[in-house]
């Protein structure tokens, strides 16, 4: 049932990611990356990650993609009215572009083939100890997050009011 | 799953009687009588207006892109039914037992900002977009001062689980797990040294165990208002500017559908709210001596006394907000937009951090 | 919640953090000054430049201060941080006080440009900005910790994109915009190696040794390529190929300050993770079917690739920042090559080179930025300006000599180090592939010759356009900068050892 599901949602956020790069309008392929962000949230869920898989929501369909949107929808002018006025990308140097993402995709799949993740030592008794599937990830990721990962996590917050400095400085400055 | 039957059916009902409510709550407080001609009282004016609704023609404008346009509703909608997924009803039905219950509706709430704008855009007209980008500024907006509050509740309780935060509230304390061995104690400090464990009532209500909470939970309010689009932060659908908004250009079902996502919304917070703040299912009696008020009005969790006790706490206290929430709508004048991000950026926000800071220097003492 | 032994054992790696906390104090300090800036700022509005530097100064002598301390305390045994995401090292402390000077320098060149307070950007920020990124420069140059890397390269990062847009006008937006595209898809690709590597071994300590024997274990060709993906980031930031894109057009859109701070101080702390990173990389053999690779060969590749691009599209730039950013392209090249060396003299080459390097650029983005009082930015109009002024015509002939690395400056010092601590790995491995490298290195040398030299010939050779009529006014303070950066570059051709006894200590 579980690798029934795992495999119904790959099936989802290939699609919705292949069809994302074939369709030319931006607004379609933003409401199909929600398809594909919600389709990685479910397999975070599968594997047990319950709070990855909700963060991956709040943060991309809550944050990143609405962000996209909206952006789409504020620079968008309207020509005539008319639906196919939607905002579209130019495809230009398909073939090139076609052939370096192929490429590049099999030499990825290749390392990813090659790499065999399931054999390596770490991952193989991190699964005979069962740390992998556990009941939930929140209390040891909160104790992580104040120990092992305590730099890290206080470097974000200088990093995110960098970000918060630079958007509104940028934003407020008619250029 | 019976939690799931229950929602579906219990959310169009709740519509049905929350836009006669609203009728005559709104009548009453402008001292009008409201619907008076269908059925006693007016009683069955919803019903015939939904019978409209359902009968009317679904219009997709020409120029709309009717793949988006048909979507959305559902979308919206969707996004707001699962959030019920994670309430619990009684102290033993829940719709799913997720360890990050909180955090899922906030999850939730911003799946339901995409189909709104999908709404908006789609619809190919001035009002519906204007409305879309209002929405979802202040939602998005609103979210961080709801999302600060809700932060305070989960640094007291220490969890992310709402059944567990139910719990925690009530004298049923222990029978939850990892929960056997807590006390409560009065103001939540421990060094008061008055156990009130077995007492209860609204004495060990979220927003008496930290007295601050109490102004989070007012800021939860305010800011859950604007997340419903309710007034006075109805801008986004302002009937008189945009003529309703994101869904101007919806009618017939799909209209009924995007209304039946706003009442659900209401419906949502209002849980939510009551969950986090105001003692969730619990009662509001404490045991004072041999008046043993919470026990007498609220059963062991696992019996159907205490099954029945407790979703009728949860109701009263919800339809309670919900009351609130339309006294509001019809006392108070729509705000302005610089208004409105006012509120939320300078207002709400900076005393949902004190509250936060607060609340982790309160957890040091509580155990 | 807790086991009784999870407790305990987190109470310890809580003290362990609290232990680490007196090793960060100069962060601790930038740190602080970044958000004090921006609320002083907040309450006193409109603090003119003069003050606003003058507290960041202030700012930057008390870190100095505590990095001398942890100079003169240091232990070797102090070095593991924070549970292992950093690591103190002399060399980290050493280019410590170099990041401190280049912030430095770019706050006092930066008040001297008259463009920039024409256009009256937002000073505060601007100064909180380059105390942010010091404070990323220095976790970047001690961090041992995939993590941390990318974090702290995220800070450099994102205040490199808003530094660069500091002339707020069309062309500044422009090339923020490419810089910050680029920016984003290296450290896109970046992350995707790092979770390649972190799927190898289980760890993203690079200096623990279940890294080490997790990539030796795992296939050769996987790993080369993830490595390779994880350095996308730092190429980037050192500007080498294929990430170079950005270069030319920040640099010539951005203040000049601004495009001195980058040409120096962030690729400064690039190379030194990649310095970190190759060591790890260096001790595995990769096989690709029968044919052995060494992770030097790929960095060789890049190097050769590198110098050649960058020499010879600087041959024909007729813009002074446009060719220096060639010129950065070219050096980032020359920078891989101790790293292609890998060997003991390689590092302190290494070492001797970064140190010039900053001192040349420095020099010379503020010859630059004096120049542009009288001339823009292209080169034919410093025609004759070197008869009129002397001194600064002198400048500027040693500057370019020692960017072209010809005696009697330390920049032929450095060069001549690179490449005898390239000659000595090749004398080791017998890699052809490293003697190609250094012929290409020689060669370059030559032709870069020709375009250093262009300035030169056009502020001594040619006339100046009569009569001079703008006055181009040099203040006591130009002096004193000018001969306190290019006096060492002559001095440390003559006194190679002063400089070089310190760097050797520092192992």
């Amino acid at each position: 049932m579980v690798l029934l599901l795992f495999y119904f949602f790959c099936f989802l956020i290939v699609v919705s990611a292949f069809l994302m790069l074939l369709t030319r309008h931006i607004l379609y392929a933003a409401f199909l990356l929600l398809l594909t962000f919600l389709g990685i949230a479910a397999l975070y869920a599968l594997v047990g990650a319950d709070f990855l898989a909700v963060s991956q929501v709040v943060i991309y369909v809550g944050g990143v993609l609405v962000l996209l949107l909206f952006g789409i929808m504020l620079t968008h002018q309207p020509v005539g009215g008319q639906p196919s006025a939607a905002p579209q990308t130019e495809s230009r140097n398909l073939w090139w572009g076609a052939l370096t993402g192929i490429g590049f995709f099999a030499l990825l799949a290749q390392v990813i083939y090659k790499a065999d993740f399931t054999s390596k030592a770490w991952i193989v008794s991190a699964e005979s100890q069962k740390r992998l599937l556990n009941n939930s990830s929140i209390p040891h990721l909160g104790a992580n997050l104040m120990t092992h990962y305590l730099l890290p996590f206080e470097i974000i917050a200088i990093l995110l009011l960098v970000a918060l400095v630079g958007a509104t400085l940028l934003a407020s400055r008619k250029s | 799953m019976l939690s799931l039957v229950f929602f579906l059916l219990f959310i169009p009902l709740f519509a049905l009687a929350g836009v006669y409510a609203e009728r005559k709550v709104s009548a009453f407080i402008q001292d009008r009588l409201g619907p008076m001609e269908v059925g006693r009282y007016g009683l069955l004016q919803t019903l015939a207006d939904i019978i409209k609704l359902l009968l009317k023609e679904d219009i997709i404008p020409s120029l709309a892109d009717k793949r988006l346009f048909k979507l959305a509703p559902l979308i919206i909608f969707v996004a707001v039914f699962a959030g019920f997924a994670a309430i619990p009803l009684t102290p033993t039905l829940i719709g799913s037992g997720l360890q990050v219950g909180v955090f899922f509706i906030l999850a939730i709430v911003s799946l339901d900002v995409v189909g709104i704008m999908m709404a908006g855009w789609s619809s190919n007209s001035k009002y519906p977009l204007l409305g879309a980008m209002r929405a979802v500024a202040q939602i998005i907006s609103y979210e961080i001062p709801t999302g600060l509050a809700i932060l305070a509740v989960v640094m007291i309780c220490q969890t992310l689980d709402l059944q567990s935060i139910s719990y925690q509230q009530g004298i049923w304390i222990n029978h939850y797990q990892h929960l056997e061995a807590d006390q409560n104690y009065l103001f939540g400090l421990k060094p008061l040294g008055i156990d009130i464990t077995l007492v209860g009532g609204f004495l060990t209500w979220n927003i008496v165990r930290m007295p601050f909470l109490s102004i989070a939970f007012v800021i939860y309010f305010i800011a859950s208002l604007a997340e419903c689009n309710r007034a006075p932060f109805d801008i986004p659908e302002a009937e008189s500017e945009l003529i309703g908004g994101y869904h101007t250009e919806y009618s017939g079902l799909r209209w009924a559908f995007i209304m039946l996502a706003e009442y659900g919304m209401m419906l949502l917070v209002s849980f939510l709210g009551v969950i986090l703040f105001l003692g969730s299912w619990n009662t509001p009696l404490p045991n004072l001596g041999y008046l043993a008020l919470a026990d007498w009005t609220s059963g062991k969790p696992d019996t159907l006394w205490g099954q029945l006790t407790s979703i009728f706490w949860l109701f009263s206290k919800t339809f309670l907000l919900i009351f609130a929430q339309m006294w509001i709508r019809w006392t108070y004048p729509r705000l302005r937009i610089d208004q409105l991000m006012y509120l939320c950026w300078k207002v709400l926000v900076p005393f949902a951090l004190a509250i936060v800071l607060l609340c982790g220097v309160w957890r040091l003492w509580m155990v | 919640m807790f086991s009784k032994n999870l407790v305990s054992e987190l109470s310890n790696q809580l003290n362990q953090i609290l232990d680490s906390l007196v090793w960060v104090y100069p962060e601790l300090v930038l740190a602080g000054w970044f958000l004090g800036i921006l609320l002083l700022d907040l309450v006193w509005r409109n603090l003119p430049y003069r003050i606003l530097a003058g507290i960041t100064g202030l700012g930057l002598g008390l870190t100095a201060v505590l990095v001398y301390r942890q100079f003169v305390d240091f232990q070797p045994l102090s070095g593991n941080l924070f549970l292992g995401m950093l690591q103190l090292s002399p060399a980290a402390i050493y280019f410590k006080f170099i990041f401190l000077l280049c912030i430095a320098c770019t706050v006092l060149l930066a008040g001297r440009s008259r463009l920039f307070r024409r256009t009256k950007p937002p000073y505060a920020e601007f100064l909180a900005l380059l105390l942010a990124m010091g404070l990323g420069l220095h976790l970047l140059a001690m961090s041992v910790n995939l993590l941390m890397i990318y974090l702290s390269l995220e800070v450099v990062s994102l205040s490199s994109y808003i530094l660069a847009a500091f002339h707020f006008n069309q062309k500044a937006s422009e090339g923020s915009i490419k810089y910050l595209l680029f920016g984003a898809f290296s450290s896109g690709v970046m992350l995707y190696g790092m979770s390649l590597l972190y799927g190898f071994c289980g760890t993203l300590q690079i200096t623990d040794n279940q890294f080490v024997t997790g990539l030796a274990q795992a296939d050769g060709m996987a790993v080369l390529v993830a490595g390779f993906l994880a350095m996308a980031g730092l190429l980037f930031k050192i500007s080498a190929l294929p990430f170079h894109l950005w270069t030319p057009d920040v640099y010539q859109a951005s203040p000049t300050a601004v495009v001195a701070f980058f040409a120096t101080a962030p690729k400064i702390a690039g190379v030194l993770v990649l310095w970190q990173f190759s060591q790890v990389l260096g001790k595995i053999d990769f096989w690709l079917g029968n044919v052995k690779v060494e992770w030097t060969d790929l960095l060789a590749v890049l190097a050769i690739l590198t110098i050649i691009f960058g020499n010879f599209s600087a041959l024909w730039q007729t813009q002074a920042k446009r060719m220096l950013a060639y010129s950065a392209i070219a050096h980032a090249g020359f920078l891989l090559i101790p790293l292609v060396a890998a060997n003991e003299l390689g590092r302190q080459s290494l070492f001797f080179y970064l140190t010039v390097y900053v001192l040349m650029n420095f020099g010379a983005f503020w010859l630059v930025e004096l120049m542009s009082q009288v001339a823009d930015y292209q080169i034919k109009s410093y025609e004759g300006w070197g008869n009129a002024y002397p001194i600064l015509g002198l400048g500027f002939l040693v500057v370019m000599i020692a960017l072209t690395g010809l005696p009697p400056t330390a920049g032929f010092t450095a060069k001549l180090l690179i490449f005898s601590a390239l000659w000595e790995a090749y004398q080791s491995s017998q890699n052809q592939l490293l003697l190609v490298l250094w012929v290409v290195g020689l060669l370059n040398t030559v032709v870069a010759l020709y375009y250093y030299l262009k300035i030169p010939f056009y502020l001594f050779l040619r006339p100046l356009p009569t009569p001079p009529n703008p006055i181009l006014t040099v203040r006591k303070l130009d002096y004193a900068w000018l001969i306190l950066l290019i006096f060492p570059l002559i001095f440390w051709f003559f006194k190679t050892d002063w400089l070089m006894a310190m760097l050797k200590m520092l192992v």
